[in-house]
């Protein structure tokens, strides 16, 4: 179970680079709702990355 | 560590990789090559073509001229002279590349139609950035230095997984692809926006992924699996939430 969350944080974190990507691209054609959305997606996406890692301590 | 100056160690003799020896210019070049190859292609890139415009003022060309000569002559002088060379590559090199810039105005945007170019430049000045840190030269031991203290090694507490090298050389090349991106953004207030927000990517994608890499296989008692889960229940929710939000945007639409 440990080997796949691994796998699923690492997932994760590239998924937030993707999302990223994509909104910087949307930018640079003008799509301003949908840049703000994938760099929203990507932010969350890393937050959960994040927290796969390290769980807060009010959760244990 | 011990002070740079400070007496060697007198129970070991000094390594001769240590000792300073007369080296010929070209091997001085040769040596640095990791900073004065991606230093000269950033300073042609970036320096040198918005310099050979026809209405680049002369000071711009001559600070130009300046920096390729900080450029050169700083890997001459490092062996003998460390502090000079490194205040001539770093300083000297920066100082007049920035100055060429500031004197070339809006006469430094010589190719607007080939980002590609700008952005392969600031990559050469990272790189350049990166050859100046310390570096170890191949065949010397750290431990045979003269002033290295001596006593047990001390052990790593885990060692990294065989792949968490290659995990975070995948995040790496993954966090560059929006500074690659935010170069093809034309305007000039959303190109700012996007360098910022590509910026900001890509150091929160690189900080996490080293911590993922790092983290992988490490047998940790606490937390279990599930608890790992749980805890990343609520940004994963909002992430598909707005997965879902998106769909039926394009649905709709």
């Amino acid at each position: 179970m440990s080997k796949v969350v691994d796998a699923l944080s690492i997932l994760l974190v590239l998924g937030a680079s993707l999302a990223f990507a994509v909104g910087v691209a949307a930018l640079g054609e003008r799509r301003d709702l949908a840049a703000l959305y994938w760099l929203a997606i990507g932010g969350l996406v890393l937050r959960a990355a994040v927290e796969l890692l390290r769980p807060r301590s009010s959760t244990r | 560590m011990s002070e740079p100056g400070e007496a060697p160690h007198p129970l070991r003799p000094p390594s001769p990789a240590f000792v300073s020896n007369g080296q010929s210019a070209l091997g001085s070049l040769r040596d640095r090559a990791n900073t004065l190859l991606p230093g000269l292609y950033a300073w042609v890139t970036t320096v040198l073509l918005p310099s050979l415009n026809h209405g680049a003022p002369n000071s711009a060309r001559f600070t130009a001229l300046l920096a390729l000569l900080a450029l050169l002559a700083a890997p001459l002088l490092v062996s003998a002279r460390p502090a000079l060379g490194r205040a001539l590559g770093i300083f000297g090199f920066i100082g007049c590349s920035l100055l060429t810039w500031l004197l070339l105005g809006p006469g430094l945007v010589q190719n607007p139609g080939d980002p590609l170019l700008s952005a392969l430049g600031a990559v050469a000045f990272t790189l350049y950035a990166l050859g100046w840190g310390s570096q170890r030269r191949r065949g010397v031991v750290p431990e045979d230095a003269p002033n290295v203290i001596l006593g047990a090694p001390l052990l790593p507490r885990s060692r990294p997984h065989p792949i968490a090298p290659f995990v975070f050389g995948l995040v790496i090349a993954s966090a560059l692809v929006p500074i690659f991106l935010a170069f093809r953004v034309a305007e000039p207030e959303r190109s700012l926006f996007a360098h910022a927000a590509a910026v900001l990517a890509a150091i929160l994608t690189i900080t996490v992924g080293a911590r993922v890499a790092t983290s992988l296989g490490q047998r940790r008692p606490f937390p279990a699996s599930a608890e790992r889960l749980n805890a990343a229940a609520v940004p994963l929710a909002l992430s598909a939430l707005l997965f879902g939000l998106g769909f039926l945007w394009l649905v709709v639409r």
